[in-house]
């Protein structure tokens, strides 16, 4: 009898781990680059709208409050390898190119895949005055970047006259 | 359950002396240890085809053969694939795998007819395998994207340490089980996914891979012999080559004087 015992358990134990088995999303699939907007000494930025490029009718970004090292979530193009916005700063408007390269990688079983991306370089109309790459890599993870990080940190110019 | 009616009887007998040298007689005369390469199926494998959710489907042959007794070098082949549709992508791997490694029974054997073990081992693996994802679905502020993920051949490499017993439920027939703990040396790195299943390696993704095997097993008796397998030294054991001592010195003697049926009760604690 003693010889059947340990067979019978590990069928009841092979049972209970393969039941037991993880089959829940804890990751974030969302990616999303994190801008940081930092205006120049002598304005300060009051409002701020972004807007998809050719999404013209959906704002992305609805924001009047002042927005000094406040950080937003841009999300970046899956068909193309560059994406624009058009960022409405105190109601004036710049567009803001972003050029990357995507690819879609596996999160997880449970998760599934989620667009990794690699920031190439951007271009920008006259008011932005530079932008700064701190993380070029973008994935689902850079969403939980701590408080003072972000992968880009875009620096306007913005004449005094606008205010 | 005869069996074990057959060592109770031989207690008894082993207690009353007068009866011992006669029992004895009667069993040597026909007693023979049966050796010969032993090849089982892994039912487990068949099993996990109905206890995962997604479509997973395997087979997996086992063999091994005695070396002085206690060493038993192993082979396992098998089969594996996953089908895994879920609502925003569809994996897919197929692939076989080989392990090649030894085993070693811990226990001593008890007479010339015993061939249950309790054994640790360790394994090499290896992997070919294919993995593709098609309808790979997600979506944000910018719209819907489907694609696809090309078939890609991958390899993997692994170790496994092993522990498990194996016990004649029938003459020459085995059950056995094993529990394995396995660590990944190399794998064929994807930039698009990393496997989350290797076939003969399991899943992936999970902090320590552990793996059950429940199999039967067929030993072919191709060969027999009077001679006991010679008990390996083992370090960290002394307890039990002290008890032992004497049937080292020797072994077939104890064959003879039945001082076997005293490890028979003595050894009772070892396992079954």
């Amino acid at each position: 009898m003693k010889k059947y015992i340990l067979p019978l358990l590990v069928v009841l134990l092979a049972i209970v781990v393969s039941c037991s088995e993880a089959d829940r999303c804890y990751d974030s699939t969302d990616t999303y680059l994190m801008a940081k907007f930092i205006d120049s000494d002598s304005t300060t930025i009051d409002s701020l709208m972004i807007w998809g490029v050719a999404k013209n009718d959906t704002g992305w970004v609805r924001d009047t409050l002042p927005s000094i090292s406040k950080r937003y979530p841009l999300p970046l193009s899956l068909e193309h390898d560059s994406t624009a916005f058009v960022l409405f700063v105190n109601g004036e408007a710049d567009t803001l190119f972003i050029y990357h390269t995507m690819q879609m990688k596996l999160v997880s079983e449970a998760c599934g895949f989620a667009p990794y991306y690699n920031l190439k370089g951007f271009s920008y109309t006259s008011r932005i005055d530079s932008v700064n790459i701190s993380d070029p890599s973008v994935g689902p993870t850079s969403i939980e970047k701590p408080n003072n990080e972000q992968n880009i940190t875009v620096y306007f110019n913005l004449p005094a006259n606008t205010q | 359950m005869s069996k074990i009616l057959l060592y109770i009887s031989i207690c008894l007998l082993t207690l009353s002396s007068p009866l011992k040298a006669l029992a004895q007689e009667k069993q040597n005369a026909d007693v023979w240890r049966v050796e010969g390469p032993r090849i089982g199926v892994d039912l487990s494998r068949f099993a996990s085809t109905y206890l995962q959710s997604a479509d997973r489907w395997g087979w997996e042959l086992q063999g091994d053969i005695p070396v002085k007794g206690y060493w038993f070098p192993t082979v396992e082949v098998g089969m594996m694939g996953l089908n895994d549709r879920r609502d925003n992508f569809h994996y897919q791997a197929n692939g076989v795998y080989g392990r090649v490694g030894t085993d070693f029974n811990i226990l001593r054997y008890r007479n010339l007819e015993d061939g249950d073990l309790v054994f640790i081992g360790a394994r090499y693996g290896y992997s070919r395998f294919t993995q593709q994802a098609n309808d790979v679905k997600y979506s944000n502020f910018w719209g819907d994207y489907n694609t696809s993920i090309p078939k890609r051949n991958m390899n993997a490499h692994w170790g496994e340490f092993v522990f498990g017993m194996k016990g004649e439920i029938f003459k020459n027939f085995f059950l056995g089980w094993s529990v394995r703990v396995k660590f990944m040396v190399s794998e064929t790195k994807d930039p698009n996914m990393s496997p989350y299943i290797v076939p003969g390696f399991g899943k992936t993704n999970v902090d320590i891979p552990m793996d059950f095997s429940y199999g039967i097993y067929y030993r072919i008796p191709l060969w027999r012999t009077k001679k006991m397998p010679k008990a390996p030294k083992m370090e960290g054991a002394k307890h039990i080559d002290e008890s032992a001592t004497p049937d080292n010195n020797n072994q077939n003697n104890n064959q003879q004087n039945g001082s076997n049926f005293r490890n028979l009760r003595g050894g009772q604690s070892g396992g079954f």
